[in-house]
């Protein structure tokens, strides 16, 4: 083996090596939001704050401990995933942010009723959802 | 005839004397027959007792001016003899004397009579000083003691007493070990802990129009409603968390049932005492309330009526009635179920065009819709863009009339 050869060979295992010293990418989470029809801007009269929580696929509304799974009736909901936000009709909201809802109760959620838009995962928490036609900002008076 | 006028005067005059000095001896009669429950007196006794209690403030204020440099205490003991105590600091001895008070009242009236005044000395600390002590501690104590109910000075003995609530969990050994440390730091002066399973409370008045609500979520009070036993119960909007609390008394709403359907969106809840639920509720303002006198069904309710409706987002705002008829279709408006037509909706204006006035938004749902001090029902839904006036495009409500469907009347 020449000079060169050699040189060549130690090269390209430091470039190997320095590759394996970077992070390997991440995977982005496929975030979903699921989505059905915009049903008009009426709403249950309750009000509701959550946090948001992202979790693997899947999007949560936290009430301390306890997770809600939303399914969107808002004109437009989805996950933003270069920015990592979900959009709702035009808002942007990150993980963490507190939302703030109409709606009501939540109560465990059977896919076979509705005419999905964009389904949630099957891995996602069904046990308690409810269906937001609209995200208000928090008000803090109580 | 002005000596006729005058004559008539007088003998009104005297009538209304009379009549008032025996109403006066009732009163006094009626209460010295509870005190005799209590104490082995006979009824001339105890209304004597009582008239030395009510005419003693010329006495007591004498003897705190006197010994103001030493007083610990007063108080009245009932047995075996009815007398004055007086706690003093220091051990300098006071020789007791029997205390004179003129009867001010009932048949006693305008008589002189006596009371035993006794004084013990030794006292550790004046009065100001142990008040002074109680008010130093009282951060420290709800530290201590993070269920403190309450916490007092005791004239009798010169203890601090605090009311400490426990479930039975918690060791008491462990409390009174706190309270001799606490007594340590305080030069060794009485401290003493009353146990109670009762959390306290005032007792309130639970009301239509108020703001109720759980860890995450609120809603408004509606209407008071009772079932043919009479039972009362609070109501807000079915879908509604179900562990509530009315915040401004803080009592628990125990939640006992709701109805989310077609037609019904209703929940409702009864309190424990000393709370009552009440047939008021608070309407154009949030702190005083307006009596309930009455309900309008749905068939009597018309196109164009005013209504009203108190919610704790918005507060107060009327509209008018735009149908009785009304199906909402808004996802999960009717818990899954299609709407009956049987809501009322309600718009800014009587034309149907532009919002006028009217204020709704999330957290107002459950709240009474009115008008003056009809009922007409609890606020279901809102269609809104924010929480001020004109930005409501619409609220629906569910008519009294489901409550009486569900054997319900109103409390009023």
């Amino acid at each position: 083996m020449n000079k060169q050869n050699i040189l060549i060979t130690l090269l390209t295992g430091l470039v190997i090596l320095l590759n394996g010293c970077t992070n390997p990418p991440q995977p982005q989470n496929k975030v979903i939001v699921p989505k059905i029809a915009y049903s008009g801007g009426a709403d249950n009269a309750s009000y509701s704050e959550a946090q948001i929580k992202i979790e693997g696929s899947c999007i949560y509304l936290m009430h301390a401990s306890d997770r809600v799974l939303p399914v969107f009736a808002t004109k437009d909901a989805h996950w933003d995933s270069n920015k990592h936000l979900l959009i709702v009709d035009s808002k942007q909201y990150k993980d963490g942010d507190t939302i703030a809802y109409g709606s009501g109760e939540a109560y465990p959620l059977n896919l076979n009723d509705y005419n999905w838009i964009v389904k949630p995962d099957t891995t996602c928490d069904l046990s308690k959802g409810i269906i937001i036609n609209q995200l208000i900002d928090p008000i803090t008076k109580k | 005839m002005k000596l006729i006028v005058t004559t008539l005067a007088s003998f009104i005059a005297i009538c209304s004397f009379q009549v008032t000095a025996a109403t006066i001896d009732n009163e006094l009669t009626a209460q010295a027959n509870e005190y005799i429950k209590d104490h082995r007196v006979s009824l001339n006794e105890a209304k004597k007792r009582l008239v030395i209690q009510n005419s003693k403030e010329p006495l007591i204020n004498q003897i705190k001016q006197q010994y103001s440099s030493r007083l610990a205490g007063i108080y009245i003991e009932h047995d075996p003899t009815y007398k004055i105590i007086v706690r003093l600091k220091g051990g300098q001895p006071i020789q007791s004397f029997t205390g004179k008070v003129r009867g001010n009242f009932g048949s006693f009236n305008n008589t002189d009579l006596d009371i035993p005044v006794e004084f013990q000395t030794g006292a550790n600390e004046t009065l100001t000083e142990g008040i002074t002590r109680l008010k130093t501690n009282i951060p420290n104590l709800k530290k201590l003691f993070p269920d403190l109910q309450a916490t007092w000075y005791d004239e009798k003995n010169g203890e601090i007493g605090l009311l400490v609530y426990t479930d039975g969990k918690t060791s008491k050994s462990t409390l009174e070990q706190k309270l001799n440390t606490l007594s340590s730091q305080n030069k060794g002066l009485p401290f003493r802990i009353e146990y109670t399973n009762q959390k306290v409370t005032d007792a309130a008045s639970i009301r239509g129009g108020a703001l109720v609500s759980s860890s995450a979520s609120y809603c408004t009070s509606g209407f008071g409603i009772k079932n043919s036993a009479g039972t009362r119960y609070m109501t807000t909007a079915g879908h509604c968390d179900n562990s509530l609390q009315d915040n401004a008394s803080g009592a628990a709403l125990t939640f006992v049932s709701e109805r989310r359907n077609a037609s019904q969106d209703v929940q409702w809840h009864s309190v424990s005492s000393p709370h009552t639920i009440t047939p008021e509720f608070y309407a154009d303002s949030q702190t005083t309330p307006r009596v309930l006198t009455g309900r309008r069904t749905r068939t009597n309710t018309t196109q164009g009526d005013n209504v009203c409706h108190q919610g704790r987002t918005t507060g107060y705002s009327c509209g008018y009635v735009a149908q009785i008829n009304y199906a909402p279709t808004y996802d999960n408006a009717c818990n899954g179920q299609a709407c009956s037509p049987v809501w009322v909706r309600v718009k800014g204006t009587a034309s149907g065009t532009g919002n006028g006035t009217l204020k709704c938004y999330p957290g107002d749902s459950g709240g009474p819709v009115f008008a003056s001090q009809t009922a007409f029902g609890l606020l279901k839904g809102t269609s809104t863009s924010g929480t001020g006036a004109g930005q409501c495009n619409e609220y629906y409500y569910m008519s009294t009339d489901e409550l009486y469907n569900l054997g319900f009347s109103l409390v009023y």
